[in-house]
Formats: structure tokens, sequence, C-alpha cells
């Protein structure tokens, strides 16, 4: 069986030599890697196996000069510019609207709102369109795959106004949601469903949700649907019309952005509707003593002085992705998910979570090694010099539903290559041949390579 | 620097306390939410009720967790419950050798808090 995973291996690179691909795809991968300081700076530190990307990327040189310039050359305030350096703060910071809204399809910049990550995004959602226009009684409809940020906004919801959760379940063994397209519309009704939020790419499973299929449905019986794409667009491209939703939030620092600034993305009548969410300076249209008027979407979400260099460093990263072609990071990272499992199968006791086809994940590897606890895993691998994470991913229900306390996780991004597969295959080998309590030949007799 | 020592994964492999102990004086048990990790203490004492006579600890976690509960269930043997009470976390960490990260400390710390739980019922 270790044999036919090295099989695997060896066929899925002949088929893209054939196909010409590795070469078109030879600019992502180690080839990148000059494009990214951190590399340099621990080159002679030993490996330096970096694994973790659905915990937030590493930084690309274009990004951290883009906020290096901004502090430099005009750290100058938005949206008041009386002199020209303001105005040109104020360009950069406005510019990364219409280049995030050409980067998920949205057919206007003034539908991106600037937030602080996914998390705030769902926050804000939650304490303006539902908490004002979900009623008593009336329900909200999330899976259980979903991360923290896309649910105790929820639960703090419901519980504030008398509101039903309900939750899309998950097939333990397949990974994907167990729903039923003829019936759905149905459902909805019967429990009085007004809106979905739920996460386009699991950051557990890599499960790649049919937002689509699901949001056409909604739209139907007239349910409003907002996705989570904090991990499908670092990964894949990703068209917020396509897909049908309503509301899209995601996070610039998984997607080679700085940390601090995300995005919510909705339809300009919707937030036009939406009430203010954090008031006070910036947002303001007219002020008087006792009231004031607000500002149109996106500005009237958006109080106090924003984090404009984060912004700027953001549309930086989204530029620098924009040339690579998402489609070509998207390959690149599928063929990094076949090999990963082709060489990891070999591994005893060895399962994987999720979707088995890379057609229907994201680029994260969720794994468990039998009889060895994942926190022995993550703390093997760093002494290896290979990151990857441990624990529940700020999933816990989802661990529940698996009946695991924990997980380990390797989450790929365009810097990733074979050389970081195979690293983190060989620690895995030392891993188990310390801690492991399952035999070879048990598992391989058991468990065909690849399929469990 | 590795958390790994060959002592840890062989105690961890072959734990020479691990077993329940149906005729214990005092038995507690403590978990770490975070991790998953499990643990069940149990101590009984000698005849005159004046010694720990054995420990032995049972459950389910991490390496360092499982090496942490072996060493400190021989530590305890013979010890007065008043010994016991003075025993410190700092005492593990002495016994357990290298100092873990600071993230794993919690796993390493875990069977005294069970400790300090079933010494209670003494």
């Amino acid at each position: 069986m270790t044999l036919s995973g090295e099989v695997f291996i060896f066929i899925t690179f002949v088929d893209t030599w054939a196909g010409g691909a590795r070469i078109r795809y030879m600019d992502l991968g180690e080839a990148i890697r000059k494009d990214f300081p951190i590399y340099g700076r621990h080159r002679n530190a030993g490996a330096f196996v970096y694994l973790d990307s659905a915990a937030t990327s590493l930084k690309p040189r274009v990004v951290i000069d883009a906020v290096k310039e901004y502090y430099e050359a005009y750290s100058t305030n938005v949206h008041r510019a009386a002199y020209s350096l303001a105005e040109r703060a104020t360009e950069e910071y406005e510019g990364v609207r219409a280049t995030v809204a050409k980067f998920i399809g949205a057919s206007r910049a003034d539908e991106i709102i600037f937030t602080r990550n996914t998390t705030e995004s769902f926050n804000m959602l939650a304490r303006t369109y539902a908490e004002h226009f979900i009623k008593e009684g009336e329900g909200i409809l999330l899976t259980e795959m979903e991360h923290h940020g896309n649910l105790i906004p929820w639960q703090e919801l419901a519980r504030r106004k008398s509101i039903t959760l309900h939750f899309i379940p998950i097939d333990v063994a397949t990974g994907v949601l167990v729903w039923n397209e003829q019936t759905f519309g149905a459902f909805l009704k019967e429990r009085n469903i007004k809106l979905i939020s739920l996460t386009h790419a699991s950051n557990v499973l890599g499960t790649i949700n049919p937002i689509a299929k699901i949001s056409a449905i909604a739209h139907e019986a007239g349910v409003i649907i907002a996705v989570d794409g904090a991990q499908s667009t670092p990964h894949m491209p990703v068209n917020v019309q396509e897909l049908g939703a309503d509301f899209f939030a995601f996070s610039s620092h998984k997607m080679l952005g700085p940390t601090g600034i995300g995005i919510l993305w909705g339809r300009y009548e919707l937030l036009e509707k939406m009430p203010v969410f954090m008031v006070g300076g910036h947002m303001i249209d007219d002020v008087m003593q006792t009231r004031a008027t607000y500002r149109q979407p996106p500005l009237k979400f958006e109080a106090g002085t924003p984090n404009v260099a984060g912004t700027i460093g953001f549309g930086a990263a989204v530029k620098y992705l924009l040339e690579l072609g998402m489609d070509h990071v998207r390959t690149h990272e599928k063929m990094l998910l076949t090999a990963a499992r082709g060489r990891l199968a070999g591994i005893p006791g060895i399962s994987f979570l999720g979707p088995e086809d890379v057609e229907d994940r994201s680029g994260v590897l969720a794994f468990t090694l039998a009889g060895v606890h994942p926190h022995d895993i993550g703390s093997l691998c760093n002494e290896a010099g290979v990151m990857i994470r441990v624990g529940d991913h700020c999933a816990r229900p989802l661990h529940k539903k698996l009946g695991i306390p924990a997980s380990c996780r390797a989450s790929f991004s365009v810097y990733n290559d074979i050389d970081d597969i195979d690293m983190l295959a060989d620690v895995l080998k030392t891993v188990h041949q310390k801690l492991g309590t399952v035999s070879a030949s048990i598992t391989h007799d058991t468990l065909p390579a690849g399929n469990h | 620097m590795t958390l790994y020592r060959q002592e840890i994964i062989e105690r961890f492999r072959f734990p020479r306390h691990r077993g329940v102990l149906k005729n214990s004086h005092a038995h507690a048990e403590k978990a770490n939410m975070f991790c998953g990790d499990e643990i069940a203490l149990y101590l009984r004492l000698d005849e005159k009720k004046e010694r720990v006579a054995e420990a032995r600890f049972d459950g389910q976690g991490c390496a360092l967790m499982t090496a942490s509960a072996d060493i400190l269930c021989e530590a305890v043997q013979g010890k007065t419950p008043d010994a016991l009470r003075k025993f410190t976390a700092d005492d593990l960490l002495r016994m357990y050798g290298e100092a873990p990260s600071p993230a794993r400390l919690k796993c390493v710390l875990l069977p005294y808090e069970a400790l300090k739980s079933a010494t209670s019922l003494l």
C-alpha cells in the first residue's frame, strides 16, 4: 500500500507533465518563494515548512512594501483631504474597493464594506441586517461545519431575539452537507427560515459547499443567504453573483494581505436598508446635538479612522493574486492536495477528514493518526520545522460531531510545493515510529490507501 | 531540544502505573476541554492509612500528559497525605525534567490538577 501511494504520485506527475500543466504553473510553489521575505529570514535556520495558511498566510514583498510606502510616503488620514497627501491616501484606500469588487465579481465597488476580519463581518451582519429584519419565532439556518466566527454571532442573536437556529447536518464519512434539493424549499418555509449563513469552504473538512444550488432555492423561498468566504477566497476563483450570495465575508490575512482588515460584501439594496453598526466619526452625514444622519453605504458602516495601511496592503495582495490568476492557484493547490493524499496515505493509522475528490475540496487537508494525540503531532512537526495546525480549528461542534477532540490540519497556499509535502510525510512517519500504536500491517490490511 | 526524550516516549507507550484501583481511598477525574485530554487518578493508602501504597491513572491523552501522569504516580508512592498537600506543580515539573513549551504546560500539569482534587478527599 505504501508502494501504491508512491505510484499514485508518480502518475500524477506524469499526467501533469503530459498536459503541460507543470510548465504553465512553474511560477507557483517553490519558484514564488522569492516573493515572500519570510523564507529568506529562515533560510539558515533549518527547515521552514509552512503548512498553516488556513490560519493565516505568509505575506509577499509587494504587500509589505505597500504598507511601508503608506507609512513612509503618505501616512495621512482618509476622507478629509485639504491637501495632496491626504488625497493620495484617500484615492489609494478607496481604490481597494474596486480591486476587491473585481476579485469577487461584485458589480459595484460601493458594495464593499471594510471590517476587521470575517468574524467582525458576521457580527456586523447579525447586529444590523439580521437584528432588524429577522423577528421572534423566525429561523436562521447554519450548517454543522461552521467556524465559530459564523456561529457565535448567530447564537447571541438567537438568544437576544428568540430566533431559532437550525443546522444542515453533515455526513461524517464524506464530510459533505446532507440536504435534499427537492425538499429544501419546503423545509425552509416549514421552519420559517429567513436567513441562511454557511461557509463556502470548510476550514477543517475542506468541503466546498454547493452555494449556487442552495441560494437558488433560498431565493425562491424569499430567504437571504450569507456566505463565509474566509476559506474559499484564498484558494479558488470566487464570483459572488454566480454564487447567488446576498452577503459574502472574508479576511485579508488569509489571502496574503495584512491582518486587521476584512470584507463584508452585500447587495447594495440590502446595504441601503440596513441600520448602522458602529457609530461615531467618519460615517455621519450631518450631526446635531441630539441626533445625526448617516452617509450612504459603505461609509455608513465604517466608523472612525479605518485601517488605512492594512487596506492598502490588502489591495496589493488582491492585485498580486489577480496577477497569479486564481484559476492557477486552484490548479496548483489541487496538485498539492492530490500529492499530499497520495504521500500521506502510506502512513499507518492515518485518516483523512472531508471529501476524497479534490474537485470537492479546497486547499486544506485535516487528518488524525490513530493512537497519537494531535498536539503531540503538532509538537513533533514543530521540532522538525514543519508548521501545521492542531486542535479544533475554531470548529468545536464539528469535531464533536466527528467524535474527535482535535485534528491535525495541513493547509496550502501559492508558495507551497511538493517539498513541503515530502517533509510533512517524513515527519509523520517519524511520529508514527515514536508514538504510533497502530501496526503497519493492520492498517494496510483494513484500510485502502487514500480512501479512509 | 525535544519535548519527547526517550523516557517520555517510553512512559507514554508503556506506562508503569496505568490502571484502575477499585479499592482506592481517593479518586479524581480531570479533563482539558481544549484538547480532549482526560485523566482519572486513584490513590490507595496502606493499612494504617498513613502513606500512599499505590497510585494509578487511567484515561486518554497526549504523550506529555500520559508520561507526566506516570511520573506523578511513581512520585507520590510512599508519601503521607500531608506531604501530598505540600506537593507543588513545580515539584512535578522538576521530576518531569525538561520544561514543556508554554503551549504544552497544561498537558504536563493536568495530572497535578487531578492529584490536588484527590488529595482533598483524603
